[in-house]
């Protein structure tokens, strides 16, 4: 501190000088505030509430009334019609996420303990090497991994997309596995050793609880990501038959074109299970974001 | 057991799933880059850098360079600073916040392929979400055609800025709850204005929060391609055409294997250049940590 002086002066409230800035406590300033903070919400809302609107009315009561009008009448069925259309993609969405984010989090969580937790040559390394691999985009990786599945007869296959997304999400998943043991005090480990536990007991009994935080965190964020990925299940994929959801709406929207109300219910389908999963589990959502994250 | 491999023995099924699905890959993608290989029957010849000679006089890719450099300049300012007056104002209010950050959270649940799906018909004339929303409020003279050769760059921009500005009021409301409250309470008791702990105090602390939202703000312009993909597919005449989508198309379309892996490796060398400041800051961070 360059100051060693107190500054003994009070708060100033001067008038003439006071700005927006200065005054936002007052009880005008604050309500100003609070609208324009609901105006955004309003604003960034328009698109999801829109498209959720829009998605159960009839194609004459949108062009009669406009796309904002209260719905004249009812039209549930465009959201079974959409659900049952994309039942396929939704089941494909399904076999390929849940195993990739089972595998990501095993390979991620064991990786991350032996970085974490255990001394030996070429640790900060692999922990930088990781770090930067978890920025590679897909762009480097496309190609080759797509002429590799081609090679050994895994193009157009589930197996080929889980394998992929467990690779994408490795490093990314160790980051965070790594981050979260380093705050497990050290102690835990000597003691199990002491009475005569393996390293493998010690990771999966002791270890693999206390990571309960940070693993249902990448849970949720995995599970997001990988099911919204789009450009894998394009290219490892030929028919329908083996793409995901995020491919689906696409066909969806290239069928209906015009029939604005089903192609939002398409939307509203293909979103629900990632939207059921961030508003259920926000908060482990939200955490593991803030764990490091520097994707989006 | 041999304590020294056993570190080794738990990053095996990490090293070997990547190394051989991920690791290998990047380094195929620098030589097929250098070759002149189309679709996977057979590999291309060797033909050193021409592949990239060829890039610096191809209109396609320096039209699409450009329009990634619009995505950059727009993604530099406009999520983050939406992002923080958001954050500043949720963090103030008591009643609903929780309700209000859901709101502002939601569009990070969504793929790109609804949120592209969702805007292009958000942007749809005459009969678009938009262009009826301001006719209803009477602001019909701004319509313009969202998805034409004009705007068009700026609409999908705008598209998926909204999902971005999602990301980084995460971002800045971790970073917010972080300061201290006492720092700012002396700050105000020294008689800072309003805008002088803005400025000098709340800024300055969050910078770890503007680090990451810049660096991910960058990365996402450089990177996007899914939602180019699914709102305009490049068009019209390519005026919505990025450096990723270019690499995909060359390589899935026009299968020029060689030459999309070329776009490949400039879109990875871009990307590198923002990384490399983070990689050592998490290097000394883990260094210290690790003594």
């Amino acid at each position: 501190m360059a100051h060693t002086e107190i500054n003994t002066m009070t708060p100033r409230r001067d008038a003439q000088t006071t700005t927006f800035f200065e005054r936002y406590e007052e009880p005008m300033a604050r309500s100003l505030q609070v609208a324009l903070l609901l105006f955004l919400a309003l604003i960034f809302f328009l698109p999801i509430g829109g498209t959720l609107l829009t998605s159960i009315r009839t194609i004459p009561d949108i062009t009669q009334n406009g796309a904002w009008a209260m719905p004249e009448s009812y039209q549930w069925e465009n959201l079974s019609t959409a659900f049952f259309q994309m039942l396929p993609y939704l089941k494909a969405s399904v076999i390929i996420t849940l195993p990739s984010v089972f595998g990501t989090l095993l390979v991620a969580t064991m990786a991350g303990y032996s970085l974490s937790r255990m001394r030996f040559r070429g640790r900060i390394w692999m922990f930088l090497i990781i770090v930067s691999l978890s920025f590679v985009p897909v762009h480097t990786q496309l190609i080759p991994v797509f002429r590799l599945m081609s090679n050994i007869g895994l193009h157009d296959t589930f197996l080929a997309q889980i394998i992929v997304h467990i690779m994408r999400h490795i490093p990314f998943a160790v980051l965070i596995m790594t981050n979260f043991f380093n705050t497990v005090p050290g102690e835990l480990r000597e003691a199990a050793r002491i009475d005569g536990a393996n390293e493998w007991k010690i990771f999966q009994k002791i270890y693999v609880p206390v990571a309960r935080p940070a693993i249902s965190a990448l849970i949720v964020l995995e599970f997001t990501w990988i099911w919204n990925d789009l450009l894998w299940g394009l290219v490892l994929t030929q028919g329908a038959d083996r793409r995901p959801v995020t491919v689906g709406i696409l066909s969806f929207q290239g069928e209906y074109e015009i029939a604005y109300n089903m192609v939002a219910s398409g939307a509203v389908i293909a979103a629900i299970p990632t939207l059921a999963v961030f508003l259920i589990f926000q908060k482990h959502f939200i955490r593991g974001m803030t764990m490091g994250s520097v994707k989006g | 057991m041999n304590a020294r491999y056993v570190p080794w023995l738990f990053l095996m099924p990490a090293i070997v799933i990547y190394g051989f699905f991920g690791a290998i890959p990047i380094f195929q993608t620098f030589y097929i880059s250098m070759t002149d290989q189309v679709g996977v029957a057979a590999p291309g010849e060797f033909i050193g850098l021409n592949n990239y000679i060829d890039l610096l006089s191809d209109d396609y890719f320096l039209n699409s360079l450009k329009n990634t450099g619009i995505w950059v300049a727009c993604f530099l300012f406009v999520p983050n600073t939406l992002a923080i007056i958001i954050a500043l104002l949720v963090k103030r209010t008591f009643w609903g916040a929780s309700l209000i950050k859901t709101v502002f959270f939601m569009p990070l649940a969504l793929s790109f392929a609804i949120v592209g799906v969702i805007w292009a018909w958000i942007y749809e004339p005459g009969v678009g979400l938009l262009d009826q929303l301001l006719t209803l409020v009477g602001l019909d003279f701004l319509i313009v055609e969202w998805l034409g050769p004009h705007a068009g760059n700026f609409s999908v921009i705008a598209a998926a800025a909204w999902r971005q500005v999602a990301f980084a009021t995460v971002v800045f409301l971790a970073g917010l709850s972080a300061i201290p409250q006492e720092l700012i309470e002396a700050a105000k008791v020294d008689g800072g204005t309003r805008r002088q702990i803005f400025f000098r105090v709340t800024l300055p602390l969050l910078k770890p929060a503007t680090t990451i939202a810049v660096s991910s703000a960058l990365i996402q312009a450089l990177l996007a391609t899914e939602i180019v993909l699914t709102m305009t597919r490049g068009g019209p005449f390519g005026t919505t055409e990025v450096v990723g989508y270019r690499m995909y198309m060359e390589t899935f379309w026009n299968y020029k294997f060689g030459y999309g892996a070329s776009i490949g490796v400039v879109v990875t060398l871009m990307t590198a250049t923002l990384v490399v400041p983070y990689v050592r800051r998490m290097a000394k961070a883990q260094e210290r940590e690790w003594g």
